[in-house]
C-alpha cells in the first residue's frame, strides 16, 4: 500500500514543480503518470485477484487450453483469405492476392441478390423460428397431464433427426402440383401450381418447413429453464389472486427471460449463416432470384475449381457481419435489461 | 384445487387440440420413414405423396442394411465416442461455465472474449488438420473427441443455468469452508439437472449426428462412427441429383436408404423420453431438500 | 436401487465398448502385416454399392485375386463417398501422399501439368515405356488414346480407365411410351413435328398426364441436347467446322427456346419439370403419369423395364432417335461420352518408393488377364466363358440373395464403375438385359456428336482460373433463363438482352480459353 501513497505524493510534487512550466508539457507528464498508476494498479488487482481465485483459474486453465490449441492455433489459416491458394503450394507459399478474393465477391453480378435473399430469410427465421419453441413451450407448460405432455414432447421433437434430403423430398412432394397442399388450394377453389416454382412462395417454404423440423428440438432449452422455476413463486402468485394468464405473464415469462435474451443473442451472431444444404435441395433455377443465397452461391462457385481462398474470404466477411452484430446485440442487451454475454 | 374459469377451460381445449394436431404433422415424418423402409422397393419407386401404410410388405430392405458389414462396427463405435465424449464435453463445460458465471472474477469478460471470438472466426479446414495430424491424432477415435470438447454455445447456455442458481447458496457453503471445486461439483452442478440433461441430449447428439470430423481424421473405416456410414449411403443417391450424373451406375434402392435411416436413427431417439423426466416442474426443490 | 441397477448397466456398456475397441485395434494390427517390400497403399473411392458389402476393396474377390496374380498387396485408402474432392485437397495439402492415387486428375486446379510441378504426381514416361508392357502395346495401337492421357507438353500422367467402344459411349436418351403410340396408331417420333403430333395425342387422351418431362432440365439439355439438337445447334461449348463454339449464342438456341415455350403452353412438358428431382420423375413415369422423358439406359430405362415386368402390368418403353427437323436427317447431336474422360484414373505419386512396382501393379489391368478380371470378375465363379464369350453367371444376373445385378456385379468386377482398364463392350451387352434397351442405345448413339465433341483438353492454371470465373456466373445465369424462358416468367422476346448478357460476362474470353486449349490438344 505505502508504495501507491508514495506515487501520489510524487505526483503531487511534480504538479507543483512543473506549475510553472508550459502548460502542455505538464499534461504530458501528468497523463504518463496517471498511465503508470493505472498500470500499477491494474498489475496489483491482477496478482491480488489470482491470489483470491487462484482455484477458480486453474479451472479455466484446461479451457483456455482447448480454445488456444483447437481454435487459435490454426487461425492462421484465415490468411488464405488474401491469397490465392492452391493445394499443392500450401498455405504459406500460396502468393498474396491482397483483397481479390473480395473485391470478387462483392462485384460479382450476384452479389446483391445473395444478399439480400440470405438478409431475409434471416429476418424471417428470426421472427417466426424463434419465438415458435418459446410458444410452443409455454403451450406445453400449460398441459397438466404428465403423460400427454410426454408423449407430445417426444414426438414433436422427431423430424430434427430426418435427414434433410428426406425431409427435402417430402416437402417437394407435397408442393408439387398434384401435391396435398395443391388439393386443399384446389377445394378452396384456387388453381394448382407448382408452388416451388413461384419466386414469392420460396423463401416462406423454407422457413416454415424450418419452423416445423427444429420446434420440438428448439423447445427443449426453454422446457428446461421452464422447470428450474421455483414452483413457490406460482404458489405465491396464486395466493396474490393472479389467474391463469397472469401467471404466465408474471412468474413463467421473466423466469425463462434470461434464456430467452441469450439466445437471442446468439442467434443474432448467426444472422447470415443459412446453410446451403437445404436450399440447394429444393431450388431449381427459376427461383434461384429469390432464393440463392450466399453459402449456396460459394457452394457453387467452390465446388467447380476448388475455390478455398473465395470461400474462405466469403466466410470472413460473414463472420466480421455476425461478429458486429452480435457486439451490438449484446450492448443493446446490457442496456436495456442487464443480461449480457460480458 | 381453484375453480376453473370459463375462458380457461376454452384456453386448455384450444391447446389440446392444437397439441395434438401438431403432434400429428410433426409424427408423420418418421412415420413415412418406417412405413417406406417396410415397402415393396419397385412399389415404392412408383409412388409419390402421402403414405398411410406400407405398399407391400417386405423387410427386405433391412436385410440388406444388415448385410453391411459396418453396421455393427459402426454402433460400438459411436456407443465410445459418446460415452467418452459427452463425459469429457459437460465436465470441460461444467468448469468452463462455472469460472464464467462467478462474479469478482477479473479476467472473466476477457476469457469470455477470448472463447466468443472462435464461434466466429476459424482457420478453416486445411489447418485445423494439419493440427490434429501433427498432436497425432489422425486416425484414431480421439480426433472426434479432443478437438470438439467444447462446444461455445452449450458453454454458455451452462453459464447461463449456472447463474439463475441464487448467489446466497454458494456465499453460505463458502463460509463453511467450502472450495471452489466443492461448490461446483457438491452444489451448482446438483441444482442445475435440467440444464445438464439439455446439455448431455445436446451433446450426445452433437456426436451421433457427426460425419464430418470422422471422414476428415479417419483413414481406417473400421473406425467409422454409424452417421458416416448412413451418410454415404443417403449421399449416394442425392450428389448425382445436385452434381448431375456422369454415370449410369443403378443407385441404391430407395427403401434401403430409409430403412438405413431408421437403424440409425432409432437409439438416438430413446435418448430424450429418458431425459425427460429432468424436466418435469419442481426438481430443483426436490434437490436443493435432499 | 434404481440408481445400483444403472450404474451397473453403463459399466457394463462400457466394458463391452472398451472391449469392442480393443478387438477392433488388433485386428488393425494383423491387418498390417505382410511383406513390407510387396506392399503398395493406394487411395481410391469406395463406391457406395460396394460400400454396402464390404469394408475395403482388399476384401473384394477381385483383387484378392489380384494379388494372387501380381503378388503385390494392396492397402486401399477410401475417401467417404460424397466428399472425395475435400479429403483430395487435404491429402495433398498434408503432403502425406499414398503410393497411388486414383482421381480425376483433368479437374486437379490448373490441370495435370500443375500435380507435377506441385510434386503431387510424376510423369510416367520412362515407366511406361520400360515397366509397362501392356499399356504401351495399348497406346501404340491406339494412337488416339496416347494423346489423351499426357498433358500438352507431352508427359504421360496416368493409368487411364478408358471405354473401349463406342457402343459404351453413349447411354443417355429420350424413351417415350411404346404402348401408348401404338394405341395411337403412331410410329417412334423422330422430327420435331411428329413429336408435336405424339404428345398432343397423348395429351388429348389422358388429359390428366404430362407427356414429356424432366428432371433437372439444364442438365439434361446439357448432357443429351435433345431437341435442341435438331435445330443444328449443342449445348455448352463444342466444335462446329473445326471451332469452338458456345451453344447458347446460336441462332439455333433461341428457336429451340421457343419450341419449349410453345409446348408448355400446350400443356405438353409437365407443369413440375423444374421441380423435379430423380425420385418424382421416376414415379410419374411408372405410375403413368407421364409419357417420355430423357433417361439413362440402365438405371432409367432398364429399370423401369424391370418394374413393368416384376408388377406384371403393361407399361413399355422405347428409346427414339434424337429428333431432327426433316425425316431422315442424322441427328447432329446426341448424348456421348468420349472415351477418357479422367475420372477413375490411377496416377503414380512422388512419395511411392517403388514406382516400378506400382507401375506393375496399375499396367496389369491392361493386360489380357487383366482385362477379363477387372471387367467380369473369377472365371467360374462370376463368369464363365461361352464359345469365347465371358458370360456372367447367375451369381451375378439373377443373385439368390437378391441382390440387384448392379450390386451383384459391382461385389466382383469393376466394369460398372472404373479403374486402370479398358472397359469391355460385353459387360454392356449382359448388364443391358432387356432388348429395348439395345435396341435405344443403337438409336441413340447414331449421331454426329463425336464431330462436335470436346476432346479431353487441359488448361494451364491462368486459363482455368479465368474460365471458372466467367462460367460460375454465366451457367447459374444460363440455367436460370432458361427455365424462365420455357415456364414464361421471362418473355422470349428478351433473348436478344440474355445473349449481351453472356457478352457482358465475356464468354468471347472462354471460348478462346477453351479455343487455345483445344489447339494445343489438337498439336500433341
Amino acid at each position: 500500500m505505502w508504495c501507491k501513497v508514495l506515487l501520489i505524493d510524487m505526483i503531487k510534487d511534480k504538479r507543483s514543480q512543473n506549475r510553472s512550466k508550459v502548460n502542455q508539457n505538464s499534461d504530458t507528464y501528468e497523463k504518463a503518470f496517471e498511465a503508470a498508476i493505472k498500470f500499477s494498479r491494474v498489475v496489483q488487482n491482477i496478482k491480488a485477484d489470482f491470489k483470491k481465485n487462484k482455484l477458480i483459474y486453474s479451472m479455466a486453465l484446461p479451457v483456455l487450453c482447448y480454445y488456444i490449441i483447437f481454435h487459435y492455433a490454426p487461425l492462421y489459416g484465415a490468411i488464405i483469405a488474401f491469397k490465392e491458394y492452391t493445394p499443392g503450394r500450401g498455405i504459406w507459399d500460396s502468393p498474396w492476392v491482397g483483397f481479390r478474393q473480395f473485391t470478387a465477391f462483392f462485384n460479382s453480378y450476384y452479389f446483391a441478390r445473395v444478399m439480400k435473399n440470405t438478409f431475409l430469410i434471416s429476418v424471417y427465421e428470426l421472427c417466426f423460428g424463434f419465438p415458435a419453441p418459446i410458444i410452443f413451450a409455454l403451450m406445453l407448460n400449460e398441459v397438466k397431464n404428465k403423460y400427454f405432455k410426454g408423449t407430445v414432447q417426444t414426438i414433436v421433437y422427431l423430424p430434427h433427426f430426418i435427414s434433410l434430403v428426406v425431409v427435402c423430398g417430402l416437402i417437394k412432394a407435397f408442393t408439387d402440383s398434384n401435391g396435398i397442399i395443391n388439393d386443399i388450394i384446389v377445394l378452396f377453389g384456387g388453381t394448382e401450381s407448382s408452388l416451388l416454382l413461384n419466386p414469392a412462395l420460396f423463401k416462406p417454404i423454407y422457413v416454415l418447413s424450418g419452423v416445423w423440423q427444429e420446434i420440438g428440438w428448439g423447445a427443449i432449452i426453454y422446457l428446461a429453464a421452464l422447470s428450474a422455476i421455483d414452483p413457490q413463486l406460482y404458489e405465491a402468485a396464486k395466493l396474490d389472486g393472479a389467474g391463469r394468464f397472469k401467471q404466465v405473464v408474471h412468474v413463467t415469462i421473466p423466469g425463462i427471460a434470461p434464456t430467452v435474451v441469450i439466445l437471442l443473442i446468439m442467434r443474432m451472431g448467426r444472422m447470415l449463416n443459412v446453410g446451403f444444404e437445404k436450399i440447394i435441395l429444393l431450388y431449381n433455377p427459376a427461383i434461384y432470384e429469390t432464393s440463392e443465397v450466399i453459402s449456396s452461391y460459394v457452394y457453387k462457385v467452390g465446388l467447380q475449381q476448388f475455390n478455398w481462398s473465395f470461400s474462405t474470404a466469403v466466410g470472413l466477411f460473414n463472420s466480421v457481419i455476425n461478429f458486429m452484430l452480435l457486439i451490438l446485440s449484446n450492448k443493446i442487451s446490457r442496456l436495456l435489461n442487464d443480461v449480457s454475454l460480458w | 384445487m381453484n375453480k376453473k374459469r370459463p375462458s380457461e377451460i376454452l384456453f386448455d381445449g384450444f391447446n389440446v387440440c392444437f397439441l395434438v394436431l401438431f403432434s400429428v404433422i410433426c409424427f408423420y415424418p418418421m412415420y413415412y420413414v418406417a412405413v417406406a423402409s417396410l415397402s415393396n422397393s419397385s412399389m415404392f419407386l412408383a409412388h409419390r405423396g402421402l403414405l398411410l401404410k406400407p405398399l407391400g410388405f417386405s423387410t427386405n430392405a433391412y436385410s440388406m442394411v444388415f448385410r453391411n458389414p459396418m453396421i455393427v462396427q459402426g454402433y460400438l463405435n459411436t456407443g465410445f465416442i459418446i460415452i467418452v465424449g459427452v463425459t469429457l464435453n459437460l465436465l470441460m463445460t461444467a468448469l468452463g461455465a462455472y469460472v464464467l458465471s462467478r462474479n469478482g472474477v477479473l479476467l472473466k469478460n476477457l476469457i469470455m472474449k477470448i472463447i466468443i471470438f472462435t464461434m466466429f472466426f476459424s482457420g478453416g479446414l486445411i489447418p485445423t488438420y494439419l493440427l490434429v495430424r501433427g498432436i497425432g491424432l489422425y486416425n484414431k477415435i480421439w480426433a472426434l473427441i479432443l478437438p470438439n470438447a467444447i462446444s461455445t454455445f452449450n458453454l454458455i447456455i451452462m453459464r447461463t443455468g449456472f447463474m439463475a442458481i441464487p448467489i446466497s447458496l454458494d456465499e453460505s457453503a463458502r463460509i463453511d469452508g467450502a472450495n471452489d471445486y466443492r461448490i461446483l461439483f457438491r452444489i451448482i452442478l446438483p441444482l442445475s439437472m435440467p440444464v445438464i440433461a439439455v446439455l448431455l441430449l445436446y451433446y450426445s447428439v452433437a456426436h451421433w449426428n457427426s460425419w464430418f470430423s470422422a471422414m476428415i481424421y479417419l483413414r481406417e473405416r473400421s473406425l467409422y462412427p454409424i452417421q458416416l456410414i448412413l451418410r454415404e449411403i443417403l449421399i449416394a443417391n442425392s450428389t448425382e441429383a445436385m452434381l448431375g450424373d456422369s454415370s449410369d451406375v443403378a443407385q441404391i434402392g430407395e427403401t434401403v436408404k430409409y430403412a438405413t435411416i431408421i437403424v440409425t436413427t432409432l437409439p438416438i431417439l430413446f435418448v430424450y423420453p429418458f431425459l425427460q423426466r429432468h424436466f418435469i416442474k419442481g426438481i430443483m426443490i426436490g434437490a436443493l431438500k435432499g | 436401487m434404481k440408481g445400483k441397477i444403472r450404474r451397473r448397466i453403463i459399466t457394463i456398456v462400457c466394458i463391452t465398448l472398451i472391449s469392442a475397441l480393443f478387438v477392433s485395434c488388433n485386428n488393425e494390427r494383423n491387418g498390417s502385416n505382410g511383406d513390407p517390400n510387396k506392399e503398395l497403399s493406394v487411395w481410391c473411392t469406395l463406391y457406395a454399392d460396394i460400400a454396402l458389402m464390404y469394408f475395403n476393396y482388399a476384401e473384394m474377390p477381385l483383387y484378392k485375386e489380384l494379388e494372387k496374380k501380381t503378388g503385390i498387396k494392396i492397402k486401399f485408402q477410401h475417401p467417404a463417398a460424397g466428399q472425395q474432392s475435400e479429403q483430395f485437397n487435404l491429402l495433398v495439402a498434408s503432403g502425406d501422399l499414398p503410393d497411388i492415387i486414383a482421381n480425376d486428375w483433368l479437374g486437379y486446379p490448373g490441370g495435370p501439368e500443375r500435380a507435377m510441378t506441385d510434386k503431387v504426381i510424376i510423369p510416367l514416361n520412362d515407366l511406361i515405356e520400360n515397366h509397362a508392357p501392356n499399356l504401351k502395346k495399348f497406346i501404340s495401337e491406339n494412337k488416339e488414346y496416347d494423346k489423351m492421357i499426357k498433358t500438352d507438353s507431352g508427359n504421360y500422367y496416368v493409368f487411364p480407365f478408358i471405354r473401349g467402344d463406342e457402343f459404351l459411349y453413349t447411354y443417355r436418351g429420350i424413351i417415350i411410351r411404346k404402348d401408348w403410340l401404338d394405341e395411337e396408331g403412331l410410329d417412334i417420333p423422330s422430327t420435331i413435328s411428329e413429336w408435336h403430333n405424339a404428345l398432343t395425342a397423348f395429351k388429348k387422351a389422358r388429359p390428366d398426364i404430362s407427356p414429356l418431362t424432366f428432371s433437372s432440365f439444364a442438365g439434361a439439355v446439357a448432357a443429351t441436347s435433345a431437341f435442341l439438337g435438331a435445330f443444328g445447334t449443342g449445348d455448352g461449348f463444342y466444335i462446329q467446322d473445326g471451332k469452338v463454339v458456345y451453344g447458347a449464342l446460336e441462332p439455333g438456341y433461341e428457336k429451340f427456346v421457343r419450341l419449349m415455350r410453345t409446348w408448355y403452353e400446350e400443356g405438353l412438358i409437365d407443369k413440375d419439370f423444374a421441380t423435379n428431382d430423380s425420385n418424382a420423375l421416376n414415379s410419374k413415369m411408372l405410375s403413368s403419369r407421364a409419357g417420355s422423358t430423357i433417361a439413362q439406359a440402365g438405371s432409367g430405362l432398364g429399370r423401369y423395364l424391370d418394374y413393368a415386368k416384376q408388377e406384371n402390368i403393361s407399361l413399355d418403353f422405347v428409346g427414339c432417335p434424337y429428333p431432327v427437323l426433316t425425316k431422315g436427317q442424322k441427328p447432329e447431336f446426341g448424348h456421348r461420352m468420349s472415351s477418357y474422360e479422367g475420372i477413375g484414373s490411377y496416377a503414380i505419386t512422388v512419395k511411392c518408393a517403388d514406382k516400378e512396382l506400382a507401375a506393375k501393379w496399375c499396367d496389369y489391368g491392361y493386360g489380357a488377364e487383366g482385362h477379363m478380371l477387372y471387367n467380369f470378375g473369377i472365371e467360374g465363379v462370376s463368369y464363365n466363358l461361352e464359345d469365347g464369350y465371358p458370360r456372367y453367371t447367375d451369381l451375378i444376373l439373377k443373385n439368390p440373395e437378391g441382390l440387384s445385378v448392379s450390386q451383384a456385379l459391382n461385389g466382383y468386377a469393376r466394369s460398372l464403375s472404373n479403374g486402370p482398364f479398358v472397359q469391355d463392350k460385353r459387360y454392356f451387352e449382359q448388364y443391358m438385359a432387356h432388348e429395348q434397351q439395345k435396341e435405344a442405345i443403337n438409336r441413340w448413339s447414331n449421331t454426329n456428336a463425336a464431330a462436335h465433341a470436346l476432346p479431353p483438353v487441359t488448361y494451364t492454371e491462368e486459363e482455368s482460373l479465368k474460365f471458372s470465373k466467367i462460367m460460375n456466373d454465366i451457367n447459374t445465369f444460363k440455367d436460370e433463363m432458361l427455365i424462365k424462358f420455357v415456364i414464361g416468367m421471362e418473355p422470349i422476346s428478351n433473348y436478344s438482352n440474355f445473349v449481351k448478357q453472356l457478352h457482358i460476362f465475356n464468354i468471347e474470353e472462354a471460348i478462346s480459353v477453351v479455343q487455345g486449349a483445344v489447339d494445343r490438344y489438337d498439336k500433341r
